[in-house]
């Protein structure tokens, strides 16, 4: 299968690089190039890529809102030098991003990804629609993690625990585990205050999920989930667990 | 009365490394005197006094000069060391001296009269015999200068700290300062879409790569210099140098949409100014009217003196414009920059205009006091 790719990209130099490393796939066949916002609209209708480098700041029209007002609906790679911002809530959707400045390696690994989960026969909302969700402020419901290159639809209510990694977050349903690109603060800013607690630096638990809680010490407790997972809280998150109780 | 007691006590200005734990302040207090009191009836029974006796004698001197105490360390927290006026300290510690002497031979006495008195039945007034008198004496003045001495060693002992913590926490604020200095000079997004760029010409053209790379090292260096140096002024010249290699950097990213037009006289590149103050202008421009449009536009740069001593530097763009409202109330901290940098550096001898409208472009006026240096000022700019 042949992707067919439109280039969206303001910076002449930038947009010379996507074409040459585009040009060096053999499985991508670029039709079409576009410098601002307005006239990738036209193009994307107009030509109907599979796949649209979009980058996320452009003169005019930014790529969001590029996003937002084409009909057609192909795979989206946005491509970024700097959008703290974005780029976080990307990883709730497991949104495809490439960071400048970015080489051919780079390249090739972000979009083999994307080829892979074309090809697969995973039924995924659109992009605009996740995108939309991932930028929203409001609580995730529901978000799409990838497993084995293919995007996975998680309920938030599935979630059991979250664990933080370094820079990275694992998501514990009840049987599976992702790997999330995003800090566990900023995962805590989007789940439902209602159901999850941070019971320590390094773990959300899901209190619906929770088989039982007893005491660890004299300031600490010690949390079993319904999955057998044991959680060890601090002591500023034995407080927080102990003031649910009470209410 | 006890109660009142304890209330002035705790009024009482404590030496101030006593303040951030009163009682245990107190207790030590309690405990060296207790100390010394037991000390003195061990001297006493030692010289071949009835052990009753001795403990008696040595918890009557104890008690009057602890309670003494506390009016003299009151009194050495009012009277500073060091003194604003030497005699007026030098009195001041005499008086207070003899006053501890007198109140605590005077009590000792009264304790033990009132004790005997008790103790006999009978009113007994007791006096220390010559001798015993002037070792009390003694004995009290000495008492007065150690308890002195340590009050003022602990009021420097904390002054020093305070000191100290002040340094660091102002240092902070300082560094932080400048990392903000160097995180506005050094715009993320321009950052990484430059190195973008780069990393395209080191395919296309070798050369160019080459020659970015080395604007790029400038612009790094100048804004680490500065901001390593605390000299930061500079001759137009450097800063007109660090514009353009900045500027031929964004060439690199936008292309043909940046138009640059520039016409700096000789004369107006000697003068100095302070670091960064040209730079934030120019990229205000380039941020908010050449990157924004798919068409570009056209950037002038100009500086000339005129009359006696004024150097004038335009910055002016044809883009979009603005109202002067929005300027005032705009979160950037490009032009933020500047204005205290003419603050710290003109005083009332510089200022910035504005001239800007909606659909009209933007132009930045700097008019600043001409500053020609009589010596090179890249020296001091030098490590």
């Amino acid at each position: 299968m042949t992707l067919r790719i439109v280039v969206v990209e303001d910076e002449p130099l930038a947009r010379e690089t996507l074409s040459e490393f585009i040009e060096k796939v053999r499985w991508m066949s670029p039709v079409g190039e576009a410098k601002n916002g307005r006239t990738a609209i036209e193009l994307i209708d107009k030509v109907q890529p599979d796949l649209v480098f979009l980058d996320v700041r452009l003169p005019g029209l930014s790529g969001l809102e590029v996003l937002k007002r084409i009909h057609h609906e192909p795979a989206i790679v946005f491509t970024t030098a700097y959008d703290d911002y974005a780029v976080n809530a990307f990883e709730f959707e497991a949104i495809d991003y490439l960071l400048k400045p970015f080489g051919y390696d780079r390249f090739v690994e972000t979009l083999s990804r994307v080829r892979r989960r074309l090809t697969s026969a995973d039924s995924i909302p659109p992009v605009r629609e996740r995108v939309e969700r991932a930028l929203g402020d409001q609580v995730l419901r529901r978000l799409f993690l990838e497993k084995d290159n293919h995007l996975v639809p998680v309920s938030a209510d599935s979630i059991f625990r979250i664990e933080a990694q370094g820079d990275y977050v694992q998501v514990h349903t009840g049987g599976d585990t992702y790997l999330v690109h995003l800090t566990l603060n900023k995962f805590e800013t989007r789940l439902d205050p209602e159901r999850f607690r941070r019971v320590h630096r390094s773990h959300v638990v899901n209190l619906d999920h929770v088989s039982s809680i007893q005491p660890f010490d004299s300031r600490r407790l010690h949390i079993t989930l319904r999955d057998g997972a044991e959680v060890v809280t601090s002591r500023a998150g034995a407080q927080r667990i102990q003031g649910e109780l009470l209410k | 009365m006890l109660g009142v007691l304890t209330r002035r006590l705790g009024e009482l200005t404590l030496p101030r490394a006593a303040t951030s734990s009163p009682s245990r302040f107190w207790t030590v207090y309690g405990i060296a005197w207790t100390a010394y009191g037991a000390g003195l009836a061990a001297i006493l029974i030692a010289s071949g006094r009835p052990p009753g006796r001795a403990v008696f004698v040595g918890l009557s001197f104890v008690v009057t000069a602890a309670l003494a105490g506390i009016g003299v360390i009151a009194l050495c927290e009012r009277v500073p060391w060091p003194p604003q006026n030497r005699t007026r300290f030098v009195v001041i510690q005499l008086a207070s001296g003899a006053a501890f002497t007198v109140a605590s031979v005077v009590g000792t006495l009264g304790l033990l009269s009132i004790g005997t008195s008790l103790l006999s039945g009978v009113p007994a007034l007791m006096i220390f015999p010559g001798p015993m008198l002037l070792l009390h004496v003694g004995m009290a003045l000495g008492l007065y200068m150690v308890l002195a001495l340590l009050v003022y060693t602990i009021q420097l002992a904390v002054r020093v700290r305070e000191e100290q913590s002040r340094v660091a926490t102002a240092e902070g604020l300082r560094a932080r300062a400048e990392l903000q200095v160097l995180c506005a000079q050094l715009n993320p997004h321009f950052l990484f879409n430059t190195l973008h760029s780069v990393l395209a010409l080191t395919r296309k053209d070798t050369g160019a790569a080459e020659t970015s790379l080395q604007q790029f090292a400038e612009l790094l260096r100048y804004t680490l210099r500065v901001n390593q140096n605390r000299h930061d002024v500079v001759l137009l010249r450097e800063e007109w140098s660090f514009v353009q290699d900045y500027l031929a950097l964004e060439k690199l990213r936008l292309g043909d949409r940046l138009t640059l037009e520039s016409d700096l006289e000789d004369d107006a590149l000697q003068c100095s100014v302070p670091a960064f103050l040209l730079q934030p202008l120019v990229e205000n421009s380039i941020r908010h009217a050449i990157a924004p449009d798919e068409t570009g536009g056209r950037l002038r740069i100009s500086a000339r003196l005129t009359g006696a001593d004024t150097l004038v530097i335009d910055v002016a763009d044809d883009g979009p414009g603005t109202t002067l409202d929005a300027v005032e109330s705009a979160s950037g901290v490009g032009l933020r920059i500047v204005r205290e940098r003419l603050a710290s550096y003109y005083g009332d001898r510089g200022r910035l205009d504005i001239t800007t409208q909606p659909g009209a472009g933007f132009v930045a006026s700097l008019r600043l006091f001409a500053d020609v240096p009589t010596f090179e000022p890249t020296e001091r700019l030098l490590p």
